[in-house]
């Protein structure tokens, strides 16, 4: 079938398909013509209806058609960018402050000098988390000794 | 098309925010007061690499005592676990908080007198 038809041939192909006279072949090229043209007239509108596509192409302008093929694809690269992007900011959020260490103790209102302070935060740190250790370990050793001593009496009895 | 673009750009912030906030500890607020920088009080911090800590000590505020008792226990429901003890004349509360894998240890203790000391540490992840 020649895509450069007429009008009036495309109306007469129109009506052989709803005469039922085109042949399966020729039925699928002229789905694929009126898919293809903007043209409309009652008859073209009629064909289409019985085809099933003329509610999509009421949906889409003539001239989006080709551009809506490309749209999964520009949707696709713009969610890949915008993961790509949100990645690069959390990875870089994440990262260690540049300039490294940061050493501050303030005793009564004053701050110690760095190497003073570095020692007195240390010192610090390492009573804070032996604090912790045993308070920690403690309360796992009570909870032991608890079960133990439950157990015992249930055993006993 | 720039509805639908600019409800997934939405949403995949919110998510990203989401994901990159730390807990927000209420206890961490006590730390930025500048009115501790006196008498009576020592603040500590170090910051390293591998290491986030920071520290306040008093050696005799009820009143603050009992404000960061309360926040800490905000922060306990935080927490995937809880330690609370009595032990040497000092009340204890442990918290072990996760955050994205990465564990925040929140520490205080106080005395009947208003003597306290908190602190808070973890890898510098577990924070940013």
């Amino acid at each position: 079938m020649n895509e450069e038809l007429t009008l009036q041939e495309l109306e007469e192909l129109s009506r052989a398909y709803l005469d039922c006279r085109l042949s399966r072949a020729e039925e699928k090229e002229l789905e694929l013509l009126l898919l293809s043209t903007p043209i409309s007239t009652p008859i073209l509108r009629e064909a289409r209806n019985a085809m099933g596509i003329e509610s999509l192409l009421a949906a889409v302008p003539a001239g989006h058609r080709r551009r809506r093929r490309y749209r999964w694809l520009l949707r696709a690269a713009a969610c890949a960018a915008i993961l790509v992007a949100s990645a690069v900011m959390i990875h870089l959020a994440r990262q260690p402050a540049a300039g490294g260490d940061y050493v501050c103790v303030v005793v009564d209102g004053h701050e110690l000098a760095v190497d003073q302070a570095a020692r007195a935060a240390a010192e610090i740190q390492r009573n804070s988390m032996a604090m912790l250790a045993e308070a920690m370990q403690e309360a796992s050793a009570d909870q032991t000794a608890s079960l133990s001593t439950m157990n015992e009496i249930i055993h006993n009895r | 098309m720039k509805r639908q673009l600019a409800i997934i750009i939405i949403l995949l912030a919110a998510t990203a925010a989401a994901w990159a906030t730390p807990p927000k500890l209420a206890c961490e607020a006590v730390f930025a007061r500048k009115e501790l920088r006196r008498e009576g009080y020592r603040l500590a911090s170090n910051r390293s690499a591998d290491n986030y800590f920071r520290s306040i000590t008093a050696e005799c505020d009820p009143k603050l005592c009992a404000e960061i008792k309360t926040l800490v226990e905000q922060d306990s429901k935080l927490a995937y676990n809880v330690v609370e003890a009595y032990r040497n004349g000092r009340d204890h509360i442990i918290l072990n908080i996760d955050n994205n894998g990465e564990n925040i240890n929140v520490g205080f203790w106080w005395t009947e007198e208003g003597a306290f000391h908190l602190f808070i540490q973890g890898t510098p992840e577990a924070f940013q």
